[in-house]
């Protein structure tokens, strides 16, 4: 029982109580109402006076006289305290409610029970009600006869105001409103108890592990483990056991949910409608969440998700604060699983699909088994154990073609036709393909033992050798050379050969205009199926994606640095000479100069929004002569004065002082760099061409604008001891001066530094 | 003196007449409400007044009418006897509630419904944990249902599960609960038909209970309007809370009515689990309006659970079940595998040493998930094989035995795979099969959890799990409540083989 508030604004109650009584019985937890103020009884720490005056009085004690004793003698006061006093006890009777109470009435009966209820306060006291009252004693002088002629008592037992002698309530909580809001047990102070909270006093033991003994009686069907006999088949588990065991199903979903009402009117309508809306829910796309689409009826790729992950287990990471965090977190988390299967490979070589990864985690492999695949047979269980790499990765790709939001038969539609492609591709390579220089002898042996054969095969291809010589212009003859292709066997694709069904295939026409199909990895991997603007990508390929989205043309960074970009946006946007070339015309107006001023970059100070109002002078130390002694200097001023001297002032900060690489604060906000590279003190040579706002529109990830403006040239210059250069510019630099700040301001004003 | 012995004499008695007359003594209601000082924890409903005897007599009446299921005589642990001895009676809930709560075989609250239900009912948000099967979601349910407006036909409570299985389970629950209140209680949940649910919301539904996705699905197209829903309830809140569901239920919440006040939310809300492995300090930041925490656990493991562990290869899991099978008494139970293909397989071997078994896991189609889920809980099927679709919250009485088959890798889903066994404070044992790579792991959770696995005995004592009387313990639907029950022989139950001398053949 606490009432550290209650005591210290409770005159009467704490004068009332008297020290030593009250560390007494304070441990007892017993919080007395009382209304007499019977010496035995009125030790506690929450003490009410309840009576008025005259009640008191009746009762032969002089409690409000004791309180008024030290109280202002004034009427209102004694109103005021009185009414205090009845907010107390009222305080107190409300917080007694479901305690367990002992009541003694005039009679001298005591009675125990449950606080159910109270009346409101009234002159002559306040009126109880118990529950589950027990008949401690009968009067104040109990005998055996009172006592055996103890009659039932109701349930619910009502005392009224006038017969209330005294009222005792047990384990009374005065707590306030914030401090219940607690957990209620909480020994650690923190706001709500995790799971390692509560276990957390056990210690890590690592420890022998007792063998189970199998006994001896071994049944030979229990020896194996579980996928090793037959382990594709899939089984009607009802039709099992029904037949074996008699279980039929009594489930019916109106046990469960409501009843659909067909009796409506315009049932019909509501139908259809209901079936319109249906499917354009369904076939909502899914946003990146399993469950979503999981719920939308979207067959996803989850290889690598197991059912612990979304049914059960909680995500440890903490949540990402962005997309960016997200995608480096995802980025983070692949390789630590690609480290796990270097450390417990399996059979299936290095570049492992990722289900192979998830599976290697549960050293199983099914675990990682995506439903797709299921999918694919009607049902009929596959699994993918036993296949190859090679065909795993093909399976992905069925995996990625299934992952439609488009209704799943557009996509097996799909996924037919772009099988067909490809198989098309790989038989007209065939057909086609032929090596260029004469039959290498050494392989002659290999193809085949019989000489006669052997023979037969160089001259063919000799003959053929020929014939490409004679008919070079009209095409290579297809008979010919699909003959020789079956009979040396010799460099056509395995893949092609996986692909093809010599059952199904269509017989094979020359087409003579078809393009040459050269096979190359990259296009046996991007199967039409994947380029497809209609599939859904998985969820890593989807990422991926968006990593790269800024470049305009969706393509992949990668394709786009090597072609397109190559020639027309690095070439001009980025190339110096050019870009010198039109601002020094700019500048001076004239058109085709022979001989122009390249504006070193470097000559740019380091600016800040937060510095490009100040002046140059203060970004020199007051201190000059700093720069003599280093060594002699605190460590602030030496970290600056490292800094300056250090080539790359932006590039490489002192390192304690730079944030960890996943910040993605920074990228977000360049400006908000570490403060002790703001004040950089300005280099001597300031020449004011920071071409900041044309670069910006071109150059879309600011953080790289700073560093490439003046960090990398700025070491040429100290490489080459550019020395003149830096002299005629500083002929220039207190004019400049103020131009170079002007427009620094504009650009900050603008949206040059805003993205 | 005499006075007073006689006056007191008289108390005992006490004369209806004398109540009567006290009655109009007390002020009347509102004034003492107004007079209960705010920071009370007591919902103001404990101050109503009712005549003793009409209670009395009352409660006489309609308890004599109840259908009330056979008395489930079985020991239980202090996890749910623990109380401070309210009834259900003293939370002044609906006659008509209090029926459905005492019909579904309830005869005290637990622990965390003693803690959870008035403060529910006052209106405060609330974040509880407590241990598994221990009453949470009949203390989330049963404030919601006092609450029910039963002639408005509006959505007035959403009960968001992780799984549609425990989403089945949970309307059950409701609807059990709410027998007598003629409400409607609608589930919704993926794998079922769209169309088919958009249709059952043109009828008047009062409680929906669903997965995240579907009831997305529905509120944001205002197929489901939650525009009068005023209560919000999570169970399994911390994977409710976890990453890809916290997505979309911060997206369903943005449906639901906003304070008129500007002060907390337009709705009250309840998350109730039995772990917590991460706080959910952000989300409570957010939606939860001063909530009340309850925390009923000092320990993690449930007192009437013994973990064993058998360290066995791989290739003898199947032989270590199999003796498992034939030593033990089993009731009903439930054995975890880490992969759907494993479950397939691993259950049909099951069925080949002549044990009734089913198997169930998410890559399922979902008539016969609900099916297998359905026949399982009424005990007609006495194994179960399923993945981890069903760790969590899933209630069926008579498992008591738990065997993981294949070892979890989170601690959370160790706790609530083994909390399938030893509902509501009986005794269940778990049997965790550990191969060489689960060892680490093993250690790990032990760790987590603050508890240790003893390695598995020759003999496990009897009292640790058997339950003696298999035909008392409830099942969510009496015989006569499923179609055609009557006609269908159910009587007997054919699963278990009669070979075995210690397997006993238990006939529902």
């Amino acid at each position: 029982m606490t009432s550290r508030g209650n005591q210290s604004n409770n005159p009467s109650g704490s004068r009332f109580t008297g020290g030593n009584q009250h560390r007494r019985t304070g441990s007892k937890n017993w919080s007395h109402i009382n209304v007499s103020s019977t010496p035995n009884y009125s030790a506690s720490t929450f003490m009410t006076n309840g009576r008025k005056a005259n009640s008191a009085a009746q009762m032969g004690t002089t409690q409000v006289h004791n309180a008024a004793y030290h109280l202002p003698n004034s009427a209102q006061d004694q109103e005021a305290s009185l009414k205090h006093m009845n907010d107390r006890l009222l305080f107190g009777l409300i917080r007694s409610i479901g305690c367990k109470s002992r009541i003694t009435t005039n009679s001298g009966a005591t009675y125990d029970g449950i606080l159910y209820t109270s009346g409101g306060i009234t002159d002559s006291g306040v009126a109880l009600i118990l529950k589950y009252p027990q008949l401690k004693k009968s009067s104040f002088t109990p005998s055996d006869e009172d006592f055996n002629n103890k009659a039932e008592l109701p349930e619910t037992l009502i005392l009224s105001e006038k017969d209330i002698l005294k009222m005792e309530f047990d384990s009374v909580n005065f707590e306030t409103f914030e401090q219940t809001g607690k957990p209620r047990v909480n020994a650690s102070g923190k706001s709500f108890r995790t799971d390692i909270d509560i276990s957390a006093n056990s210690a890590f033991h690592e420890r022998e592990l007792q063998k189970w003994v199998p006994d001896e009686d071994i049944d030979v069907r229990l020896t194996e483990g579980l996928e090793d006999a037959d382990s594709n088949v899939h089984w009607d588990q009802f039709e099992v056991n029904e037949r074996k065991f008699g279980i039929q199903s009594t489930y019916d979903e109106n046990l469960y949910t409501t009843k659909i009402s067909k009796s409506a009117p315009d049932y019909e309508q509501r139908l259809k409608e209901a079936e319109q809306i249906a499917k354009e829910i369904e076939s909502q796309g899914y946003n990146g969440n399993i469950h979503l689409a999981e719920e939308r009826g979207i067959i996803l790729d989850d290889a690598g998700v197991d059912e612990e992950d979304k049914y059960s287990g909680v995500a440890r990471e903490p949540v990402p604060l962005n997309e960016g965090d997200a995608l480096l977190l995802g980025m983070l988390r692949a390789n630590t699983k690609d480290q796990k299967t270097e450390l417990r490979p399996t059979a299936t070589g290095k570049n492992l699909p990722r289900r192979q990864r998830a599976a290697n985690f549960h050293g199983d492999r099914a675990v990682g088994a995506s439903s797709v695949t299921e999918e694919k047979k009607d049902g009929t269980l596959e699994s993918p154990m036993g296949l190859d790499a090679l065909e795993q990765d093909i399976s992905d790709h069925q995996v990625q073609a299934s992952n439609s939001e488009r209704p799943k038969k557009i996509v097996a539609e799909n996924r037919k036709v772009s099988h067909q492609n490809e198989i098309n591709s790989f038989r007209e390579f065939s057909a086609t393909f032929k090596v260029p220089t004469k039959f290498p002898p050494d392989l002659l042996p290999i193809l085949s033992k019989d000489k006669v054969k052997q023979n037969e095969i160089m001259k063919k291809s000799e003959t053929e050798e020929c014939e490409k010589d004679e008919n070079s212009e009209e095409g290579d003859d297809p008979s010919r050379t699909a003959d020789i292709d079956t009979q040396s066997k010799t460099p056509t694709p395995i893949l092609s050969k996986k692909k093809m069904d010599p059952r199904t295939a269509p017989t094979f026409k020359m087409n003579p205009n078809s393009i040459p199909f050269s096979p190359s990895f990259s296009s046996s991997r991007n199967s039409p199926a994947l380029s497809s603007s209609e599939i859904v990508q998985s969820p890593q390929q989807r990422t991926r994606k968006e990593a790269a989205s800024f470049f305009p043309t969706g393509k992949s960074p990668k394709e786009l640095a090597i072609h397109d970009v190559c020639g027309e946006f690095f070439n001009t946007k980025f190339n110096v000479l050019i870009k010198a070339r039109i601002e020094y015309e700019e500048k001076n107006e004239t058109k085709n100069a022979l001989i122009i001023n390249i504006e070193k970059p470097f000559a740019t100070p380091p600016t800040w929004p937060s510095t490009v109002e100040e002046s140059y002078k203060m970004a020199f130390s007051k201190q000059p002569e700093w720069i003599g002694s280093p060594a002699a200097l605190p460590p602030m001023q030496k970290r600056m004065y490292q800094v300056s001297a250090q080539p790359f002032p932006m590039m490489a900060p002192p390192p304690q002082q730079h944030p960890p690489v996943p910040q993605p604060v920074m990228m977000a906000q360049p400006m908000q760099m570490d403060p002790h590279n703001m004040h950089m003190p300005q280099p001597t040579f300031v020449v004011p061409q920071f071409q900041q706002p044309q670069f910006i529109p071109f150059y879309q990830p600011p953080p790289n604008v700073p560093q490439m403006a003046y960090g990398i040239p700025q070491n040429q210059n100290l490489a080459n001891g550019a020395i003149p250069l830096s002299m005629r510019q500083q002929g220039h630099r207190n004019s400049r001066n103020h131009q170079y700040t002007q427009p620094q301001l504009n650009a900050r004003g603008g949206n040059g530094y805003k993205f | 003196m005499r006075v007073l012995a006689k006056r007191a004499r008289e108390l005992q008695q006490v004369p209806a007449g004398r109540v009567r007359r006290r009655k109009a003594t007390f002020p009347p209601v509102a004034s003492s409400r107004a007079l209960c000082p705010p920071s009370t924890t007591y919902p103001a409903k404990h101050i109503k007044f009712f005549p003793t005897s009409k209670l009395h007599s009352m409660s006489e009446d309609w308890k004599a009418n109840l259908n009330l299921p056979k008395k489930d005589g079985r020991p239980q642990t202090d996890d749910v006897l623990a109380t401070k001895g309210n009834t259900f009676e003293s939370f002044h809930l609906k006659r008509e509630l209090l029926m459905g709560i005492f019909e579904a075989g309830f005869e005290k609250p637990s622990p965390i419904q003693e803690e959870a239900i008035p403060v529910a009912l006052m209106g405060r948000d609330i974040l509880a944990r407590a241990k598994n099967g221990t009453g949470k979601t009949a203390a989330f349910v049963i404030p919601t249902l006092e609450k029910l407006k039963p002639k408005v036909n509006k959505i007035q409570a959403l009960i968001l599960v992780p799984t549609r299985e425990l989403a089945l389970q949970t309307s059950q629950v409701v609807k059990t609960l709410g027998a007598h209140l003629g409400i409607q209680v609608m589930v919704t949940t993926g794998g079922t038909s769209l169309r088919d649910d958009i249709m059952r919301l043109h009828e008047p539904v009062h409680v929906l209970v669903g997965t995240p996705g579907r009831v997305l699905d529905l509120a944001s197209r205002k197929l489901a309007e939650f525009d009068e829903c005023r209560m919000f309830v999570m169970d399994e809140a911390d994977k409710m809370l976890s990453r890809e569901f916290k997505n979309i239920i911060e997206q369903i919440l943005k449906f639901f009515p906003q304070s008129s006040s500007g002060k907390g939310n337009g709705y009250q809300s309840l998350l109730f689990s039995a772990t917590f492995p991460l706080a959910v300090k952000s989300f409570m930041d957010q939606h939860l309006y001063k909530p009340y925490e309850i925390n009923l656990m000092d320990e993690l493991t449930l007192k009437g659970i013994t973990q064993y562990y058998a360290f066995v290869e791989e290739k003898q899991k199947l032989h270590c079940l199999n003796t498992l099978f034939s030593k033990l008494q089993i009731n009903q139970s439930i054995i975890f595998c880490n992969s759907t293909n494993r479950v397939e397989l691993l259950s049909k071997k099951i069925t080949e040493l002549d044990y009734s078994c089913y198997y169930s896991h998410a890559k399922m189609p979902q008539a016969a998930r609900n099916k297998v889920f359905h026949e399982f809980r009424q005990g007609k099927v006495r194994n179960l094989v399923c993945s981890d679709l069903l760790t969590r919250g899933i209630d069926i009485q008579a498992v008591n035995v738990v065997v993981n088959f294949d070892f979890p890798k989170t601690a959370e889903t160790y706790l609530h795979r083994i909390g399938r066994s030893g509902r509501f404070g009986h005794f269940g044992i778990a049997i965790n099969l550990i191969n060489w790579n689960d060892r680490f792991n093993l250690y790990k959770i032990e760790q987590e959890l603050g508890t240790e696995i003893k390695p598995i005995p020759a003999e496990i004592d009897k009292s640790l799990y058997v339950v003696g009387q298999p035909e008392s313990i409830p099942r969510p639907f009496k015989l006569d409540q499923l179609p055609n029950g009557k006609e269908r022989n159910h009587n007997r139950y054919n699963g278990q083989p009669t070979q075995p001398q210690t397997q006993k053949q238990v006939e529902y």
